[in-house]
């Protein structure tokens, strides 16, 4: 009975999993109706007397653990105002990785990612973005070493990217001949680059101008020019209008009344470049 | 709940770089294979040795693997001895890591199979005239392989699902190419779906060739 | 003045987070073994039977379970389930889940392999006392089934908690969860890892000793009887 049960067994296993392919490469399985749901976050949150934001905690200045391991950055900053202004509770989700940003938000886990979030068309395609509330560029912090000077010189060296993150979309682009690290979260592609495993790592230029100068050792650089300037908005889910609208006349009053100029010299010590209210 | 339109068609356009994933588990998960047979029969050997020293070597050596994470000693392997100026690139730590947790298994399991050769076995062979090594080789480990293979077999899929792993270390295994292929197209459902059910398909066909293989091959028994 | 983001050692609140990523550990262990020995009793006696509609669904979930990694079990109750079930699932439950899941197939083979090892005189003479199949296992199949079962339940629970560690790749502040956030605060891995890998072990040698010992007095009750 043993042979017969594990035969009979594995046949039906794999006759589920045939069935799966079958469904896979059959046509395409849509409910009634083509984009999700009308949502009403705003409605949502102000019964539940609750935000939920999603921030990084790896990823200073914006959203990481202090010394005594206290959630804090400029992102959580935002959040906190954000609550106040809406006086609801503030509840802080980290959320583990960049994709899991959209993720986390299609599943419905957070209400908004507030998570230098870099707004691009394909993202766009999955969830929605809020006006942009502060301009970043992208940026290369590398072992001093590795001799570096623009974005070309990557080629055939390694480099640490953060998986899903817009500086692994940007390695295939500037240096298609560079040998690629993924890592889930831009602290361990950074603890890469330091313990020597790669020779550079393509961030968000804020978070390489950062991190080149809290190094101990002094061995990392970071490139100078930024390249490109990059929007980072708040995420949201598709077909939320009230959401959105309220989120960006927030952003605008966040700008309007100076707490963005506080906060950014807060934590940068410099003065925010100018972001047009619009794209 | 948002609503959800499933798009399996997105995962299969894709389906060659999953591909390329999955060859890179089973090759990586090969070699772990063997390199693992060789450590735990050293382990094994070590763990019947008559030096004092060297059984508790052995022993600490299986204690210490057996009960803490494979997740950590990666970890360790990889950032740990990185920050003590020890590099070691990241398929080469999948590879160490994976060999030096599945080892402390293998000793075990070796162990098990030398004890099950019975005594007579060792005298006949002695009294023949027959020299440690020539008993081991010729004796010993033939008949040990029969009561080793089961659990080497059960072993060697255990390493394939745990082999997932790596992917936290950068490894491009295949649970790693799906976590690139979601960051491409947001379509976490389905691609998990598709990933999980490549792993069954290779384990239950793997495993069930190994256990037609062992039925021909031990059927002396 | 700019926060000053370096920390060049381990403080006490990292002590503390240390901690509290071991307490969640065995939070997470502790309810993935209780629901899952309960899963695995059912799913168990269902595979022992001799009727189809039981052991095949047992066996296939056993099956499946068995041959895919936990890592895509966790992803998949993570992420794939809120979506078909429309529920929210935090990444606490998700990882017991998982973990439950997990262990309940690996169980499930424990406990028929224990039920399958009382001998047939058993059920004879249980039947000819004239009882039937709820009260034979009750009483007579089960009280015997469990002494077999449980050194390999605990070797299974010591499973558990390392696989545990897993869940840490959702962001859950387990051990070593902890231990990767202190990690990238602090760039001190070799320290932090092999702290974390001495609490684990604190945590699995006892378990594996009290496994060895259930094995060695539960055997000698088994030969007398």
């Amino acid at each position: 009975m043993e042979v017969i049960g594990r035969r009979a067994v594995v046949g039906s296993v794999l006759a589920a999993l045939g069935t799966l392919v079958a469904l896979g490469l059959g046509p395409e399985v849509a409910p009634a109706q083509q984009a999700p749901a009308q949502q009403d976050t705003l409605q949502a949150v102000i019964k539940r007397g609750e935000l939920i934001v999603g921030t990084f905690n790896f990823f200073p200045p914006w959203g990481y653990l202090d010394a005594q391991n206290n959630l804090v950055g400029m992102d959580v900053d935002i959040a906190k105002d954000l609550a106040e202004q809406m006086k609801v509770k503030l509840s802080l989700v980290p959320v583990p990785t960049a994709p899991d940003r959209i993720n986390f938000l299609v599943a419905g886990k957070i209400d908004v990612a507030i998570s230098n979030f870099t707004a691009t068309v394909e993202r766009s395609k999955t969830i929605t973005f809020t006006d942009p509330y502060v301009i970043d560029g992208f940026g290369v912090i590398f072992r001093k070493e590795a001799k570096i000077k623009d974005w070309p010189d990557m080629n055939g060296k390694k480099v640490a990217v953060t998986t899903g993150s817009t500086g692994e979309i940007l390695v295939s682009q500037k240096a298609p001949k560079a040998q690629v690290l993924r890592f889930d979260q831009a602290s361990a592609a950074l603890l890469a680059v330091q313990q020597g495993k790669a020779d550079a790592q393509i961030e968000d230029y804020t978070y390489t101008v950062y991190h080149a100068g809290r190094d101990p050792k002094k061995s990392l650089g970071f490139i100078e020019k930024p390249f490109d300037l990059n929007p980072y908005a708040f995420g949201v889910r598709k077909n939320d209008q009230e959401w959105l609208t309220f989120l960006n006349f927030y952003i605008y009053k966040l700008h309007q009344s100076g707490k963005m100029k506080e906060l950014y010299k807060k934590w940068f010590n410099a003065e925010p470049a100018r972001v047009s209210p619009s794209w | 709940m948002p609503g959800y339109v499933f798009q399996f068609r997105l995962v299969f356009q894709d389906f060659a770089t999953l591909l390329e994933g999955a060859a890179l588990t089973l090759h990586l998960s090969l070699l772990t294979l063997v390199l693992s047979l060789v450590v735990g029969t050293i382990g094994a050997l070590c763990r019947l040795s008559r030096l004092g020293w060297l059984r508790r070597l052995a022993t600490w050596y299986v204690e210490v693997v057996r009960n803490t994470p494979l997740l950590v000693q990666l970890f360790f392997i990889y950032f740990g001895l990185g920050q003590v100026n020890i590099d070691v690139p990241n398929y080469l730590a999948a590879l160490i890591g994976l060999v030096f947790n599945n080892g402390a298994y293998l000793t075990e399991i070796v162990r098990a199979g030398i004890e099950a050769v019975p005594r007579a076995q060792y005298d006949a062979a002695l009294s023949l005239g027959l020299s440690y090594p020539q008993l081991m080789r010729r004796v010993v480990f033939p008949q040990a392989f029969r009561v080793i293979y089961p659990p080497l077999c059960n072993q060697f899929i255990g390493i394939i699902l745990f082999s997932s792993l790596v992917s936290v270390i950068a490894v491009e295994d295949l649970a790693l190419k799906g976590k690139m292929l979601i960051s491409r197209t947001f379509r976490s459902f389905e691609t998990y779906m598709v990933v999980t059910a490549m792993y069954v398909v290779m384990t239950v066909t793997i495993s069930a060739a190994l256990k037609l293989v062992g039925r021909r091959a031990f059927r002396r028994a | 003045m700019v926060p000053n983001f370096v920390q060049d050692q381990l403080n006490r609140w990292d002590a503390l987070l240390l901690f509290q990523g071991l307490v969640n550990t065995v939070r997470l262990c502790a309810l993935g073994l209780a629901v899952g020995l309960l899963i695995a009793l059912v799913v168990g006696l269902a595979r022992a039977s001799g009727r189809v509609w039981l052991w095949l669904p047992a066996a296939a979930y056993i099956e499946v379970i068995r041959d895919s990694p936990l890592l895509m079990q966790l992803y998949v109750i993570f992420f794939a389930l809120p979506i078909l079930l429309k529920i929210e699932i935090p990444v606490f439950w998700a990882g017991v889940a998982a973990l439950t899941v997990n262990g309940s197939a690996f169980m499930a083979e424990i406990v028929r392999a224990g039920i399958e090892s009382v001998g047939r005189d058993q059920w004879d003479a249980a039947r000819s006392l004239g009882m039937g199949y709820p009260q034979i296992m009750r009483w007579v199949v089960l009280p015997q089934a469990i002494r077999v079962m449980i050194p390999p339940a605990v070797g299974l629970s010591i499973g558990l908690v390392k696989d545990s560690s897993i869940v840490s790749v959702l962001s859950y502040v387990e051990l070593t969860r902890a231990g990767q956030i202190l990690m990238e605060k602090t760039f001190l891995s070799f320290q932090v890892f092999g702290i974390v890998a001495v609490l684990y072990f604190l945590l699995c040698y006892p378990l594996s000793r009290l496994a060895l010992w259930t094995e060695r007095s539960l055997q000698v009750v088994k030969a007398d009887g």
